[in-house]
Formats: C-alpha cells, sequence, structure tokens
C-alpha cells in the first residue's frame, strides 16, 4: 500500500514538473491542479484500507493496493490529459470508495445478492431497457448508452455486468445440489443472458455484448459444464463476428480496421493508427509523463487510455500495468480456490473473468492485436459508472477472501477448469505484452515516420525551427511567438508559392517541406545530441537554418515589376545554375493560409502554384536560338533570311516588328514563328527531339523544390517540336536552364535553390547539388548563335515570343542571357506573363537583367 | 536541469512499480511453490481394491479427496446394487486419510463397524459399503 502511495507521489512530481520542461520555462509553470486529486486518492484509500484492517482482517492484503493503484495511475493519466475529466473521475472515486465501505462494513449484503437474485436482475435489465427510451450520449450525439439522472450521466450496463455475474453465481450454486448437466437446466440462464445480449446489440454496445458472452460462457464451464463448451467459444466468437460482420456496418469497420490497419488511416482505422503511433512513440521508458503527445490519440481518456499510457510511461510502464491486471486474476482464482462457499466461488470466479476479459479485450484493440470495442480498461479508464462497478468488483473479490471456513458445502468446482481459464487469461497478457513490444520497438521507427503521425505539429509549436535566409543571410522566413506558440513570419510575402507553407491541416509544401529535416534538426546534430533532446525533452533539437541562392534584392524588384500580373520569372547565375530570383504571381499569404485556403483552392488563378517550377507553358518561338546552334549557315549569317525563307514579312507572325532591313537576329530576338518553323523543319524532327533532350526539356530538373513532370517526347505531336505549341510545354525553370546553356559555353546547369545550412558544429556546410552540371554542346557552336543575338550597346541577347495554349490562352516569354564576351558571372533570366503583352515582357526582363548584371555579374 | 530531474523522477517511477509489481509477484510465487510443495509431500498415496461381480480391481490414488459410489462420475465406481450413487469420500485432512459416509442408503462400515462421522482409516483397513468390500493400502514407499 506505502508502495503504491509513492508511485503515485513520483507520478504527480513529474506531472508537476513536465510543463516547465517542455516549455523551457521555471516555476511558473510548474502543474499543481491534480494534487488535489492525489490528496483525493490519499484520503480515499487510507480510509478504506484502515476500515478493511478492521472489518476483513482475513482478507486478502494485496487486492486493494492493486485496485488502487491502477485507479491512481488511471486518475493522474486522465488529469494530464483534460483536467476537468480529472475532476469528475476524482469525484466517482471518492464515491466508488463509500460505496465500496458500505460493502465492506456489511459483507452480508453479498447474500442478498444470492437471495433475491431475479430480483436484481431484472432491476439490471430495466434500467439498461430504459436507455432505449430515456437514452442520452454525454458528447451530446452517438449512441445513447447513458441514463441521466441528477445531473450525473450513468451507464446502466455496467452495473448490469455485476449483477448478471451475481445472478448466473447464484443460479449455478442452486443447481449444482441437483448436478445435472443436461442442457435445460441451463435454459434460464441462456434465456436471461441472451435477453441481456439482446438488448445490448440493440443499442449497439457489441463490446459489452461480446464480454457478456464470454463471462457467461467461461463461468458455465467453470460450474461443470461439460467440455464441449470450452470448444464451443471460439466456434461462437466466429460466429458472432461473421454474423456482426455480415449484418451490422459498425461491425465489419471495426473487423475490416482490425485486418488491415493501414488501408485507410485518415478515416476508418485512424483510431487504431493514431493509438498504435502513440505506442511506438513510448519505445521503453516513454515520453515522460505530460512530456509526450497523447492528446492526439481519440478517446484516449477511456478507450485509449492504455496507449495514453504507452506514450508517456513507455513499454516498461505498460507492461507493469498488465502485469498489475494478472496480478489481479491470480489473487481473483486464488479467493475463489479458497473459498468454501460455493456461490462466493462462482461470484469471485464471475468477477475475475470480468476484469480479465474486459482487460484483454480493449488493450488488445488499443494494440491492433484485437478488432477495437468500445470498452473501458477497468479501473484506469474515464467513466463513472465503469469505475464504480470494476471497484465494488474488487471490494466484493475482497469480502468473499475474507469468508471464514466453512466445511459443509462440498468443493464442486474442479480446480484444473478455473485454473485453466486463468492460465487462458494470463497468456493473452502475456501475448498483448509481446505485441506492444513489437510496435515499440520493431515497428517504432516505421509507425514514427508515418505521415498520420501529427506530432511534428506539436513540436514545431515548442522548438523553434531553423530560418531560411537568402544568399547574404537576409532572413526571408523565421519565427515569432513564445514556445508552445511558435509561428512562421515571413520577410517577403510573395515568395511564398517557392518556400512553401506548413500546416496541421494541409501539410507542407516548397522549401519548407524539402528541408524538412534540417529546418527541424533531425539532421546535423549527432544521435547523442538528438537522444538527449529526445529523453530529456521529447523534442528535437532546434532547428537548422538553410541558407538559399536567392538573392532578396533582386528578388523585391521581380516581384515589384509583376505585381499585378499572373505569371513566373526566373533569374539563374548560369554557371553555377543558382536561382537568384524565382517568382511566381498571384501568390498567397500563408499566415491566413486557414482563413483563406477555400478560396485559394477555387481561386483558377492557383495562387499556391509555384509556376517558376510547377507551371508548364508552350514554348514558341523561345525555341529559334536553340535549333540553329548545329545551323552554321545562319548562326554565321552567311546565308541571308531572304535566301532562306520564301514567306514574306508580314505573315512571319512575330511577337514584335522586326526591324528593316531583315537580319536573322532581329528575326529571332523578336519572336517571329513562321520563321523558326521553316528553319525547324529543315532540321527534321529526330535532330530536334535529340537537341530538346540535351536541352533537358523531357526531364525533370532536380533541386530542392518540387517540379511539375516534364513532357515526355513520344506524346507530342511532331508540329509542336517545330512550332513550340500545342501539347510541347515547359517549365520557366527548364527554360531558364537552357537559355543558360547559350551564355555559358554549352554547360547544362543544375538548378540549385538551396544553398547551405548552418551546422552546429562545422557552421555553414554547402549541401550538393541534386543535379550535376552537363556539358551538352561545344562552345564553338553555342558561342555563334551567341554572338550573332548580341546587341550592340548591351552585354546580353534577349527573345521576345508570344504564344497560344492548347486552350487559346495567351503567353508571352521574354528570355535573355549574358553575352559570350561578359567578363562576369553569366545570367539567365525568364519571364513568362499570361497575356500577350511581348512589350511588357521585354521591359521587365531587361530591367531585371541590367540589375542582376549589375549587381552580380561584376560582384565577383 | 529540471529536465534531468523528471528523468530521474520517471526512472525512480518505473523503478518503484517494478518494485511493487515485483514484491507482489515474489509473495504470489512463494505461494505457488509451498501450494506445489504442499501437494507433493502431503498427499499420501492410497491404493484401493475391491472385488466386483468376480472381477478384481485396483486402483491408486493421489489426489486428497475420492469420491466412491455407484455413479459412472466417481472415482471409484462400483457396480454394486447395494452401492449408493455417491457412497462416501475418503479425504486427505491433517496428514491423516479420513472416511465419511455421504448418506448412503445401505451405509458405509469400517472393518464392520458403522461410520456415523468421519473416521481415520489405516493401512489395512477393510471398508464396506453397503455388501462390498475395499481393502485399503497406503503405499509406504512413496512416502
Amino acid at each position: 500500500m506505502i508502495v503504491a502511495g509513492v508511485v503515485i507521489l513520483t507520478y504527480g512530481l513529474i506531472l508537476t514538473l513536465a510543463p516547465a520542461i517542455r516549455y523551457h520555462a521555471g516555476l511558473e509553470r510548474f502543474q499543481f491542479q491534480h494534487w488535489i486529486g492525489i490528496l483525493a486518492w490519499f484520503l480515499s484509500f487510507s480510509v478504506l484500507h484502515h476500515q478493511t484492517q478492521r472489518h476483513l482482517p482475513e482478507s486478502d492484503p494485496y487486492l486493494l493496493p492493486l485496485a488502487a493503484l491502477l485507479s491512481g495511475i488511471g486518475l493522474l493519466t486522465i488529469w494530464r490529459l483534460f483536467p476537468s475529466l480529472g475532476l469528475r473521475q476524482m469525484a466517482w472515486l471518492v464515491l466508488a470508495c463509500l460505496l465500496g465501505l458500505i460493502v465492506v462494513n456489511f459483507p452480508r449484503l453479498l447474500q442478498f445478492l444470492r437471495r433475491y437474485k431475479y430480483i436484481w436482475l431484472v432491476l439490471g435489465l430495466l434500467l439498461t431497457g430504459l436507455t432505449i427510451f430515456l437514452g442520452t450520449n454525454p458528447q451530446g450525439e452517438g449512441s445513447t448508452r447513458w441514463l441521466y439522472v441528477f445531473g450525473i450521466h450513468f451507464q446502466p450496463s455496467e452495473p448490469l455486468k455485476l449483477l448478471l455475474i451475481a445472478y448466473l453465481a447464484g443460479f449455478f450454486t442452486d443447481q449444482l445440489t441437483v448436478r445435472g448437466k443436461q442442457f435445460e437446466v441451463f435454459l434460464p440462464t441462456l434465456v436471461v443472458t441472451g435477453l441481456a445480449l439482446m438488448h445490448l446489440i440493440f443499442q449497439g454496445d457489441l463490446g459489452t455484448a461480446i464480454i457478456f458472452m464470454l463471462i457467461y460462457l467461461a463461468m458455465l464451464f467453470t460450474s461443470g459444464g461439460s467440455l464441449w463448451v470450452f470448444w464451443l467459444t471460439p466456434v461462437l466468437i466466429a460466429i458472432a463476428g461473421l454474423a456482426g460482420y455480415m449484418l451490422t456496418d459498425i461491425v465489419q469497420l471495426r473487423i475490416d480496421a482490425w485486418l488491415k490497419p493501414f488501408s485507410d488511416p485518415t478515416g476508418a482505422t485512424y483510431q487504431v493508427v493514431q493509438s498504435m503511433i502513440a505506442i511506438a512513440e513510448g519505445n521503453l521508458i516513454g515520453t515522460g509523463a505530460g512530456l509526450g503527445s497523447p492528446g492526439l490519440i481519440p478517446v484516449a481518456v477511456s478507450d485509449f487510455i492504455f496507449s495514453a499510457l504507452a506514450e508517456e510511461l513507455g513499454l516498461l510502464g505498460i507492461a507493469a500495468v498488465i502485469v498489475l491486471f494478472f496480478l489481479l486474476i491470480y489473487r481473483g482464482i486464488k479467493i475463489a480456490a479458497s473459498t468454501n462457499n460455493s456461490f462466493y466461488r462462482h461470484l469471485s470466479l464471475g468477477l475475475t473473468f470480468y476484469f480479465g476479459i474486459q482487460g484483454i479485450l480493449i488493450i488488445g484493440g488499443n494494440i491492433g492485436l484485437l478488432p477495437l470495442t468500445g470498452v473501458t480498461l477497468p479501473l484506469l479508464s474515464y467513466g463513472g459508472s465503469s469505475l464504480v462497478v470494476s471497484f465494488l468488483g474488487v471490494l466484493t473479490l475482497l469480502t468473499i477472501s475474507h469468508q471464514p471456513e466453512s466445511d459443509n458445502q462440498t468443493k464442486t468446482i474442479p480446480l484444473p477448469r478455473y485454473a485453466l481459464i486463468g492460465v487462458i487469461l494470463v497468456l493473452f497478457f502475456i501475448i498483448e505484452i509481446i505485441g506492444a513490444s513489437l510496435l515499440s520497438f520493431w515497428f517504432s521507427p516505421a509507425l514514427v515516420d508515418r505521415p498520420e503521425n501529427p506530432r511534428w505539429i506539436i513540436d514545431d509549436r515548442f522548438v523553434q525551427r531553423g530560418e531560411i535566409v537568402d544568399r547574404d543571410n537576409q532572413t526571408i522566413i523565421t519565427n515569432t511567438g513564445i514556445t508552445g506558440n511558435f509561428s512562421r513570419t515571413s520577410d517577403h510575402i510573395p515568395l511564398y508559392p517557392v518556400i512553401g507553407y506548413t500546416d496541421p491541416v494541409f501539410g507542407q509544401t516548397g522549401i519548407e517541406a524539402t528541408m524538412f529535416n534540417y529546418l527541424r534538426g533531425k539532421i546535423g546534430y549527432t544521435f547523442a545530441t538528438q537522444f538527449r533532446q529526445r529523453l530529456l525533452y521529447n523534442q528535437p533539437p532546434k532547428g537548422l537554418d538553410v541558407r538559399l541562392t536567392i538573392d532578396l534584392g533582386l528578388q523585391r524588384s521581380a516581384d515589384d515589376l509583376l505585381e499585378g500580373y499572373q505569371g513566373a520569372i526566373v533569374i539563374m547565375n548560369a554557371a553555377s545554375g543558382e536561382i537568384l530570383t524565382m517568382a511566381s504571381h498571384p501568390y498567397f499569404d500563408a499566415a491566413y493560409l486557414q482563413e483563406d485556403w477555400d478560396t485559394l483552392l477555387v481561386d483558377e488563378t492557383a495562387p499556391l502554384l509555384n509556376r517558376a517550377t510547377q507551371g508548364l507553358y508552350p514554348p514558341g518561338a523561345t525555341l529559334f536560338p536553340f535549333i540553329i546552334i548545329d545551323d552554321a549557315l545562319i548562326s554565321t549569317q552567311l546565308q541571308e533570311p531572304e535566301d532562306r525563307l520564301t514567306v514574306k514579312t508580314a505573315d512571319l507572325n512575330c511577337a514584335l516588328k522586326p526591324q528593316k532591313p531583315l537580319t536573322w537576329q532581329s528575326i529571332i530576338a523578336n519572336g517571329c514563328q513562321t520563321a523558326q518553323m521553316t528553319v525547324a523543319a529543315d532540321v527534321g524532327s529526330d535532330a530536334l527531339i535529340n537537341l530538346y533532350a540535351d536541352l533537358g526539356f523531357f526531364t525533370s530538373p532536380q533541386l530542392h523544390l518540387p517540379v511539375a513532370d516534364a513532357a515526355a517526347s513520344n506524346t507530342i505531336d511532331l508540329n509542336a517540336f517545330f512550332s513550340g505549341e500545342g501539347n510541347f510545354k515547359l517549365s520557366p525553370l527548364q527554360m531558364t536552364m537552357a537559355v543558360s546553356t547559350l551564355s555559358n559555353q554549352g554547360v547544362l546547369p543544375g538548378p540549385r535553390i538551396v544553398n547551405a545550412y548552418n551546422d552546429p558544429v562545422e557552421g555553414w556546410s554547402t549541401l550538393p547539388k541534386l543535379q550535376a552540371n552537363v556539358e551538352t554542346f561545344d562552345a564553338v557552336s553555342i558561342n555563334r548563335v551567341n554572338n550573332l543575338l548580341r546587341q550592340s550597346n548591351y552585354p546580353y541577347w534577349q527573345v521576345v515570343s508570344t504564344v497560344m495554349t492548347e486552350d487559346q490562352q495567351p503567353v508571352t516569354w521574354f528570355i535573355a542571357g549574358t553575352s559570350a564576351d561578359w567578363q562576369g558571372q553569366p545570367i539567365a533570366t525568364v519571364v513568362v506573363l499570361e497575356l500577350d503583352a511581348p512589350s511588357l515582357a521585354e521591359s521587365i526582363g531587361r530591367a531585371l537583367i541590367e540589375e542582376a548584371i549589375q549587381f552580380l555579374g561584376q560582384a565577383q | 536541469m529540471n529536465a534531468v530531474v523528471v528523468l530521474g523522477l520517471r526512472i525512480f517511477f518505473l523503478i518503484v512499480l517494478y518494485g511493487f509489481v515485483g514484491w507482489i509477484s515474489f509473495i504470489i510465487f512463494k505461494d505457488l511453490q509451498t501450494l506445489f510443495d504442499l501437494k507433493r509431500s502431503q498427499v499420501a498415496p492410497i491404493v484401493l481394491s475391491v472385488i466386483v461381480n468376480q472381477e478384481s480391481l485396483e486402483k491408486q490414488y493421489t489426489k486428497s479427496e475420492i469420491i466412491l459410489g455407484r455413479d459412472p462420475d466417481c472415482d471409484l465406481t462400483i457396480a454394486d446394487e447395494t452401492v449408493s450413487l455417491r457412497h462416501c469420500k475418503l479425504y486427505y485432512h491433517h496428514k491423516q486419510w479420513w472416511v465419511r459416509d455421504l448418506e448412503s442408503t445401505n451405509g458405509s462400515f469400517i472393518n464392520n463397524t458403522f461410520i456415523e462421522s468421519p473416521v481415520v482409516v489405516i493401512d489395512g483397513d477393510e471398508l464396506k459399503l453397503g455388501k462390498v468390500p475395499i481393502t485399503i493400502r497406503f503405499d509406504q514407499q512413496v512416502r
């Protein structure tokens, strides 16, 4: 008893300190509320213990401490989850102890149970029957198994268990003098149990129904029913299960969820999966009371209290709880064996079976070993009726254990029979311990990493994530708020389509998603640090900052210029593939994601999309410079346009009108689509497909961002290869990489948006590129094209093009790159506008590439 | 700092919890051990030999309670019409075998003395159910 007290005190103390650790704060976060519960627990059990010692000195000395410990752990766990429910559970506990006092003081009461067994049973059945008409549900909806009396919700099926056990015990005792084993003798019990079962099934309380059936069969067997009862039990359960599966949705749902727990982890199997994840989180010694997040498990206080315990106390904690249960069963059977009164023996056996079967069913359901049944874990779970009844059960056992030996009744139950049932119950508990250990060790990593595990969201609120900074370490994304309430804030909102959002409901995108492990300190820290943080705080270490290749100044200019239009801009260092600017308009503000989500989703302009990597546009006449790479006649200007092109100038279909006299430079720079088609047809489709493949048009770029799948060459119309229209589409990023080859001696750069992370020991450490640079073309042909396109007064070349999409939406491209003889860092720029505005695209693009050249080209 | 204290408390909690579990388990273990010891040492094997319908039958028992009668469920079934369904009971109590009549029709006799209240039986006694004599012997070697 004293040991139990120490355990509860320690638990309480941990709960007091835990919030302070979680918040990394001091005294002000200590939690003291639950000490009321501990005090009530202490008082109740001291009185009860004292009274038992006085009135039942010969009674079993271990039962009461067992029950006290279990209910104490239950009470504090409930308090830790929901303090208000804890307070109510405490009130129920005190009430249960008071009722217990009556039982202890008047042990003769038990005889009344036997004598008036029919009256009691009918009363119980009537009360349960009332729920059909007057039933309510404390949660307000769902099944109506409760009665609402004097402001208290009360579940009559709980005391019915006790009454049924008492009735059966009484009945079997009376029948035994006859010693008949015929079926007719047991008919009345069958009728009564059947009645109770029918009622429960009608109410949808199938878990309790199964318990009734099992208790009945077990009692029938131990009272001298023949052996076939024993073998019939699994058959009956199978039949009942099958019938339930066929007839009721809920049983079907539960059994399906049991057989395939991961088939629908957000819907039908949500509860089981969450429960299993919680057990996996617990590992060996648990996250520590008050440090885990068992609140994430649905109905954690009653049905899933075992999983809640598992998360915070770990495998060792729950193994102890299971052992406590089977000690309880052992003592129960022991009492049954040692009493000489037949009625008491049956009664104590029935009660023992009740604790055992109900415990096994719900624990098995929690760990996914058995189908889930919505019953409580006796003594531990929240629920007044259940707690009171469990207590009365324990105290009845206690009273029976005190009965003086009376030798006038014969031992009629053969010991091996109930020993056999006892062994079966214990075996089930052992299997459950094994099942739980598999979850906590073998399957733990897989379960913890499941996408359904939402614990990282809690961690995000308690631990600072890494900042996201630009190439000069200017903050883009940082954390605001205090511990327990951290959130993300952006210094440059238009960048959100690239950075992405993090939301408990909608998930993650962009850099936030791809750099998840760095931003949350899962990579970079040593195993020892990680382990220490988990062990002490159950939190990851502070996140690591991530540096992007974005230049915030240039990015701001790009976003200012693009403001009000739909489109995308990518500016890239053509040599290194570093993305200096990536704009996508319209954009969204992740800070108001929850409020705006519904509008954002249906918005036809798709603000959530990162157009630069996920938008696909037909390239149109921007393909021209690439088509002539191998055409020495054009690129060296040996052939005049008039000689090659048969169409008239007016039909060239240019984005901007080319100046006279016509030169190849002006035709290409102004996006003359018909001219491109003529030249492309000469090159031929096979050669073009090879060229486009070399430019990476058919492969998705690899970088730390989600990208759209590249077009597959074999699905595209041949004509589209010439015109750049139709179903041949490119993302702005792909185009930027291709443009880079023209300004970078024919090398196709691998793109890069994430530059480095701030390692806790090494400082800023560069992350490798996901895609390497590839030497694609020989520099001579590339530089020929570059020279052909160069403008007289500017150090860069450019192409403007307009094109129609398949659904007749205009798209304007502007592509530009530094000249071959430019001494600074080569720059590639791509602007896409979702409207027909070549002049606008040109002015935006020119302003940006000039700024880029000015600030970065000479920055070396 | 606090976190380390709590870690210590968590471990302490588990240790105390297991102390509690271990303590009760230990007592149960002891309990079971004495129970088995009792069973093994206390019950002196008893051998009952009887001649029914010219057929000799000898049976040895190690359990602590033997029911004799005509009922096929009895430990020793004697198909004789002077024997009641459940005729008498031999049981081990305080290290001695006792016999008690179960209110049989024709009565039980030990060495031709009618049994009214439970009496102690010893090696070589003749127990008579109705008209059927049964010889009682104890297996001394096992003892």
